[in-house]
């Protein structure tokens, strides 16, 4: 029974994590993907651009792993959902500020690239709190240095799905050419 | 020495008689002195004696069997300056005497301080009065940009509308009311000053201080009163329309006429604002795009030669659409009905006033998410009032005493709140006494006991009394008990915001917040030259409402906040107002408000309140009859301080201040048009967190009238 139990909350996992991404091209060219939503306990989406497709998996092999940290800030009486990205070990990424996908046609220089990136560090946060509660992205254009070779260039656009629920990761991206 | 006292007396005692031995006759005709209309029941007679008449409907007067060979002739008319003109007879021509208009406007008529019919300058409670002429020329396209440029007055906006504060007391403790009528319709415990065109607007009374004697809860803080223009007999139509950046449109009609002893009057308005080119994502009420209607007519019949009656409908529609971060899409739609029965029953000196008010008011919120036209929320609420009101005023001897007694039932319901529905009963008395003790004192007391069905007894007493050091100089000193009802969603409100991790309730067991103030007011004036005032004021309030931290939710982990009369508050401050006619075609004013606001419980100022506002205007006639202003309004600096995530951390930051300037050109074009046009905020400042919004506006209107 607990066998059957499991098989059955891992097919509802997996039938979950497939319905909810979206791939589509938006028409200008870019590739535009809505991750799972992250905001459940222990959920996270491993994306590659390669595949333009993620996995809420655990797997090392990934370009950027997107979730959402559930923590009780210190001395706060309340819990909050910190949304947040890191990038794989085989990976390096370069930050655009104050950009659009339009404006990044070059890739940056090689010293802008850094190994280990991760918005938990407060100087890389992605996104700003309106004071509607809103979580809203910064401007800014990511460029990752892939394992395989190439650049891919993202822009997050939105953070809520289409009923209005938060937790959802909505980004465009497009390589940019060598 | 010889002693002439004897014979003074005789040459006295006879003079009438040598006087009467001949005798003359002076007749004339009395005129506004800039239009060449007639002025009916101008008060004539010869200074320093009590011979005199009063000029006749076509402005003639006639007085025959004067008994003096030169004297000093004095005309006065209420709202014109006094006309003093030395004669000696015989005169063999009729005088043509032409008056002009008071520049200052001491003898109008105001209601508001003591709900009877007063001239501004004898009303022992400080008002201020802004003419409707006076809304026009400044280019305001609605109230509250009017209010925004009156000293001790701020106008606030955010999500709800624009509310209008006075003397560090917020938007939710002034009463506004139109033509005594509350208007209905506070969201979030504000109501939106701005669905109130000027076109219809007569008069602007202004009364700081707490008037909840009189007025009740919400008049805590002061009392906004917009009255309307009134019907008159003769057919006329005023049609208005104007357009302005950021796609604004206003048009008004307004139509008076009388049959018999009926008056009547019809007015429509549209104000429209496209407010999307200004900052889409701006929670500001003008970042939004709206559409405002307001539609309402007025009856008054003559039924008996004592008897009144008065017949009122108003009606408002708005659709307001507010883009959040092209994230989600707000739609607020409002629509408010008043209908009011009133009668004016005179016997003698004793008036009798009684009226039946009914409102409604439903607000529809619903959000929509744009990538997918989603509707996310929908809630709604209604709120109905019932208003019985019985009013009396009557002389005696040097008293004006005045009162009454009304019941109020009120009912909401709506989806924020517990068990999605309440009602409420208020019984209320109140009486009060203006006596004229002499020449140079008036004493103003009075009461008022509200029964209300939640918060139980409460009592509100007065004080007012007024010095007249001369004809011209005034000093009113006054203390007040005001009280603000808690507001069914501070008492029922059951509300979460998911996203922010609160769920906010409410508390059936909250007292009213309780204000004592005091004020001391000195005016002088000359009504051809200038008007000066200075007010000081101090108010002290207690069982302030506010939320409190109730701990964390344990089902849902979200952080529980609720009502409570927690907080104390302290403000203070002057209000200094010069007014000074520079020539009869320039006119110079202006307004210095100093607020020193204080939350006793955190010991900081209180957020948003600037410490010091400055206004100043400059209006000048030019040839044609052109008229030019130019108006700078400065803000200080705002304090704000929140709780931080953290328990016990307190963020604080002080707000920039900012200065605005305004200019308008009113052109009088064929005596049947004005053209109106001006630039609001020439500078372009704006700030989309903190206001002022929406940057720099032009406009042009244009106003037809018939007769």
């Amino acid at each position: 029974m607990k066998t059957l139990t499991t098989l059955l909350i891992g097919l509802l996992l997996f039938m979950v994590g497939c319905e909810d991404k979206k791939q589509e091209d938006d028409g200008n060219g870019y590739s535009t993907y809505t991750t799972i939503n992250v905001k459940s306990p222990d959920v996270a989406e491993y994306f590659t651009f390669a595949s333009n497709s993620g996995s809420t998996e655990s797997t090392s092999d990934y370009d950027v792993k997107f979730y959402a940290l559930y923590y009780q800030p210190p001395g706060a009486p309340v819990w909050i959902y910190d949304p947040r990205f890191d990038i794989g070990e085989n990976v390096s990424i370069a930050v655009v500020d104050a950009a659009t996908l339009d404006d990044v046609v070059d890739i940056p220089a090689e010293e802008e690239f850094v190994n280990g990136f991760t918005t938990a560090d407060e100087n890389n946060s992605w996104y700003y709190m309106t004071s509607s509660n809103l979580v809203m992205p910064n401007d800014f254009v990511y460029v990752v240095n892939t394992s395989d070779g190439k650049y891919p260039a993202f822009e997050i656009v939105s953070y809520y799905d289409d009923i209005g629920v938060s937790g959802v990761f909505v980004f465009q991206w497009k390589y940019l050419n060598n | 020495m010889i002693n002439l006292k004897p014979f003074t007396k005789l040459v006295i005692g006879f003079s009438p008689i040598l006087l009467f031995a001949e005798s003359y006759l002076i007749d004339g005709k009395i005129f506004d002195a800039d239009t060449g209309d007639p002025l009916s029941f101008a008060n004539i007679y010869f200074h320093q004696t009590d011979i005199g008449c009063v000029s006749d409907v076509s402005g003639y007067f006639k007085m025959d069997k004067v008994p003096f060979q030169s004297a000093t002739l004095v005309v006065s008319v209420i709202g014109y300056q006094t006309l003093k003109q030395d004669v000696k007879f015989p005169i063999k021509v009729p005088l043509e005497l032409g008056l002009k208009k008071e520049l200052i406007e001491m003898s109008s008529i105001v209601v508001t301080g003591t709900r009877t019919e007063r001239y501004l300058k004898d009303v022992p409670i400080t008002t201020q009065v802004i003419k409707g002429e006076k809304l026009q020329r400044m280019g305001a396209q609605d109230v509250s940009s009017v209010l925004s440029e009156i000293t001790g007055i701020a106008v606030v906006e955010n999500q709800f509308g624009t509310g209008v504060e006075i003397g560090g007391f917020d938007a939710d403790h002034i009463l506004v009311m139109i033509d005594g009528m509350r208007m209905i319709g506070r969201t979030n415990g504000q109501l939106d000053i701005s669905q109130i065109a000027v076109d219809q607007i007569e008069r602007i009374e202004i009364v700081k201080g707490a008037a909840s004697a009189i007025y009740g809860s919400e008049a805590m803080g002061g009392v906004v009163n917009i009255i309307t223009k009134q019907p008159e007999k003769e057919f006329t139509s005023s049609i208005y329309g104007d357009i302005g950046s950021f796609n604004r449109i206003n048009g008004n009609l307004s139509l008076t006429g009388g049959l018999g002893n009926w008056l009547s009057k019809f007015h429509a308005g549209l104000r429209m604002y496209g407010g999307d080119a200004v900052n889409g994502n701006s929670l500001w009420e003008d970042g939004s795009k709206y559409n405002k209607v307001n539609v309402g007519f007025q009856i008054d019949g003559q039924l008996l030669s004592n008897l009144k009656l008065r017949l009122i409908n108003d009606s408002f529609i708005e659709d307001q659409i507010l883009n959040v971060e092209n994230v989600f899409e707000d739609i607020v739609d409002n629509r408010r009905f008043l209908n009011r029965i009133e009668m004016d029953l005179q016997k003698g000196e004793f008036v009798f006033k009684p009226s039946v008010e009914v409102s409604h008011y439903n607000h529809l919120y619903e959000q929509f998410v744009v990538v997918s036209g989603y509707k996310r929320k929908s809630d709604r609420t209604i709120d109905d009032r019932s208003h019985v009101d019985l009013l009396f005023q009557s002389p005696y001897k040097n008293h004006q005493l005045n009162g009454g007694f009304g019941i109020v039932n009120e009912s909401i319901q709506s989806d924020r709140i517990t068990s999605g529905s309440s009602e409420s009963n208020l019984l209320y008395l109140f009486g009060q006494d203006g006596w004229e003790i002499n020449d140079k004192y008036t004493l103003l007391t009075g009461i008022r006991i509200d029964n209300h069905s939640q918060y139980g007894l409460h009592y509100s007493p007065k004080i007012a009394l007024m010095y007249k050091p001369g004809l011209v100089s005034r000093v009113r000193f006054s203390y007040g008990r005001g009280f603000r009802a808690p507001s069914f969603k501070e008492l029922y409100l059951d509300f979460q915001i998911i996203q922010a991790g609160y769920h906010i309730f409410g508390s059936p067991d909250l007292k009213p917040e309780i204000s004592s103030s005091f004020s001391l007011d000195i005016e002088r004036w000359n009504s051809g030259s200038y008007h000066g005032r200075i007010s000081f004021f101090h108010n002290q309030i207690h069982n302030l409402i506010d939320y409190v931290s109730a701990g964390v939710e344990e089902e849902t982990n979200l952080h529980l906040w609720e009502t409570a009369n927690l907080k104390r508050a302290r403000t203070m401050g002057m209000d200094l107002d010069l007014k000074w006619f520079i020539t009869s075609n320039v006119e110079w004013s202006v307004g210095y408000g100093y607020l020193d606001s204080w939350d006793v419980d955190n010991e900081s100022p209180i957020n948003l309140k600037a410490k010091h506002k400055l206004n100043q205007t400059v209006e000048i006639k030019l040839p044609y009859n052109i008229s030019w202003n130019i108006r700078a309004q400065h803000i200080g600096q705002r304090y704000y301080g929140e709780e931080g995530v953290i328990e016990g951390e307190f963020v604080e930051e002080w707000i920039d201040d900012y200065t605005l300037f305004h200019t308008n050109f009113s052109i009088p074009v064929m005596n049947l048009f004005e053209l109106n046009t001006g630039i609001k905020n020439i500078t372009d400042v704006y700030d989309e967190t903190w206001g002022p919004m929406p940057g720099r506006e032009w406009y042009i209107g244009i106003k037809m009238n018939t007769n």
